[in-house]
């Protein structure tokens, strides 16, 4: 099963989670372990949803298995929860900017901007949607007649 | 939230089925979840707050509050009333069994159902100023905790239960390490096809998205009939084909694959070997195993060109309907090498949960009679030393050959007509229930 203590975060958690994010970025005062955890788990989440866009968008080819589903399921979980196409750009400078962050190294004012403004969707992505505990999968389709 | 908390604790002074621990954990989640919504009301009262800050507090203890009476709603059927007693232990065995340490609860719904659902604790840990009582509740679940369904006493007839083995299977999937050069030809294939389906070259990533997402659900399906297959042995190709066939249709959607491939796999694996499980199933009731044995309402899905104006009629969706249809079309080809990488994963790590033919051919040999004569399969053996409880997988093994070719024989008084042998079947079920507990008393005075 699945050992990623951060996998799928949902509801109010990744509410409170993107808030501290948000905490973070802006230098707000923030307890060192929950901000820890905060940057640690962002810059995982960003990141393995970094990997399976480039798997998706690169590789012309389908992968067997949990290893490629946990960067495609974070990939795809980002779209569900953000309600658009997703490009790697965003998420990229994202990921960049909590690996910093998770190293206590700086991060620059170009870096913050990126990182502040996916989170800031994701927030009012949250606030439109309200605080559902997992965002759907897509509906499944019967084809029986 | 005090009537939330009262509701809790009422359900926590109930007894659950085997005596489980799994409710209790999750109980203990909702307590705490109910627990540090309080703590965020009382700090909304603290002075010196700001209408804003207080009004977030008093927002985030709704949300909370709403999340553990969704947790209270999620453990539904979890009691006496809806699930036999017995039958918990054997089921959780399969889990310790085959190293699943997951923590665990089981619960019924008045549906034909199975369904294994994993709750991560991200949904839990992140919530900001956890109270302790969560975070000890938090600490005390192996994550992600793992909700089984399965159908209510109704419906829950014995031998149906080895669909249990398919939701572990989900379970186990995710351990075994796939040989990805195994998948590259089919991968190139089908990506090829769908991109000659669509007049598409590259994919674009909304096409490869929708692809992955239905290429991991169907081989995880198939990777799920695949453990079922090797733990249940022929139960798996009963249940799972007779489950196919009452939910009706071909079974294709955008989850799973369709139905006819899934019951033609088990039955070519039934039949593979010099002394099939098929050939033992005659030589003990002398019927002869088809594919369509008790499952002959299952359709096949239409032709590839048929298939696809159907999916893009239902969907609007012609990317989707491409992905679908030529999976549907490449898909056998990778069968082999999913059941090769179970069976690998399954004989290097737990090759004594692998149902043989020859351990189909000692359980009929020893208990398909017996049971006939009313006689419950409890205990295998012939000597006093060397008898040993019988294991859940030889009860639904021998429950269902009788349930299938024996019903009419079945030596048990019944009251009054009975032309359809539904009255017998009742009879079946109470003895096969009746081996169940008798087989966990008898497992119990082992251990003594």
């Amino acid at each position: 099963m699945k050992t990623n203590i951060f996998s799928k975060p949902s509801g109010v958690a990744f509410r409170h989670i993107i808030e501290d994010g948000v905490s973070v970025l802006t230098s707000a005062p923030l307890d060192a372990a929950r901000r820890n955890y905060v940057v640690v788990g962002l810059a995982k989440l960003f990141g393995d949803a970094s990997r399976g866009y480039q798997q998706l968008s690169h590789g012309q080819a389908l992968c067997m298995g949990i290893k490629a589903e946990d960067a495609f399921e974070s990939f795809s979980f980002m779209e569900r929860q953000i309600g658009r196409a997703l490009d790697d750009t965003q998420i990229a400078a994202a990921t960049q900017a909590f690996e910093k962050l998770s190293m206590n190294a700086q991060i620059s004012q170009e870096e913050q901007k990126n990182a502040l403004a996916l989170l800031t969707e994701l927030l009012a992505s949250i606030e439109r949607t309200g605080p559902r505990m997992v965002p759907f999968q897509p509906e499944e389709i019967s084809l029986s007649v | 939230m005090d009537r939330l908390h009262a509701q809790t604790y009422a359900r926590a002074q109930e007894s659950f089925p085997g005596d489980h621990a799994g409710p209790r954990k999750w109980l203990a989640l909702i307590t705490g979840l109910l627990d540090t919504a309080a703590a965020y009301i009382a700090e909304s009262q603290q002075p010196g707050k700001s209408a804003a800050e207080t009004l977030s507090l008093v927002n985030d203890a709704s949300q909370i509050a709403h999340l553990a009476y969704q947790l209270l709603n999620l453990m539904g059927g979890a009691g006496l009333d809806e699930l036999p007693y017995c039958i918990v232990a054997p089921l959780q065995r399969w889990f310790d069994d085959l190293g699943i340490d997951n923590s665990t609860f089981f619960r019924a719904e008045l549906v034909i159902n199975y369904e294994l659902r994993p709750f991560d604790q991200g949904t839990f840990k992140g919530i900001r100023n956890p109270t302790q009582s969560l975070s000890l509740a938090i600490n005390e679940i192996t994550w992600p905790l793992l909700r089984v369904t399965v159908p209510s006493k109704a419906f829950g007839i014995i031998p149906h239960f080895a669909i249990v083995a398919h939701e572990l299977g989900h379970a186990l999937a995710e351990k075994i390490v796939w040989d990805q050069t195994k998948f590259a030809s089919f991968s190139t294939d089908l990506v090829n096809r769908i991109s000659s389906r669509l007049n598409m070259s590259p994919l674009t990533p909304s096409v490869l998205k929708k692809g992955q997402e239905v290429f991991l659900s169907w081989t995880a399906e198939l990777t799920a009939d695949a453990f079922c297959f090797f733990i249940a042995g022929p139960a798996a190709f009963f249940s799972l084909s007779e489950l196919l066939a009452i939910v009706g249709g071909d079974g294709l959607t955008q989850t799973h694959p369709a139905a006819a491939l899934r019951r033609q796999t088990l039955f070519d694996r039934m039949s593979m070997g010099s002394t099939s499980f098929s050939d033992l199933f005659y030589k003990h009731t002398g019927q002869v195993l088809s594919t369509e044995f008790v499952s002959s309402t299952i359709k096949a899905p239409p032709p590839a060109d048929q298939l696809f104006v159907q999916v893009v009629q239902n969907t609007k969706d012609s990317e989707l309907a491409a992905v679908l249809t030529e999976m549907n079309e490449a898909l056998p080809s990778t069968i082999s090498a999913i059941y090769e990488h179970v069976e690998s994963f399954l004989k290097a790590n737990y090759p004594s949960s692998i149902y043989t033919p020859g351990q189909f051919d000692a359980d009929l040999n020893t208990h398909l009679q017996a049971l006939l004569s009313a006689i419950p399969p409890i205990e295998s053996g012939i000597t006093l030393k060397e008898r040993k409880a019988t294991t859940f997988t030889c009860i639904i093994n021998v429950g269902w050959c009788a349930l299938l070719t024996k019903l009419s024989d079945l030596r048990v008084k019944i009251e009054g007509p009975d032309p359809l042998n539904t009255k017998k079947l009742e009879c079946l079920h109470s003895l096969l229930l009746k081996s169940v507990e008798l087989s966990e008393v008898r497992r119990t005075w082992e251990t003594v």
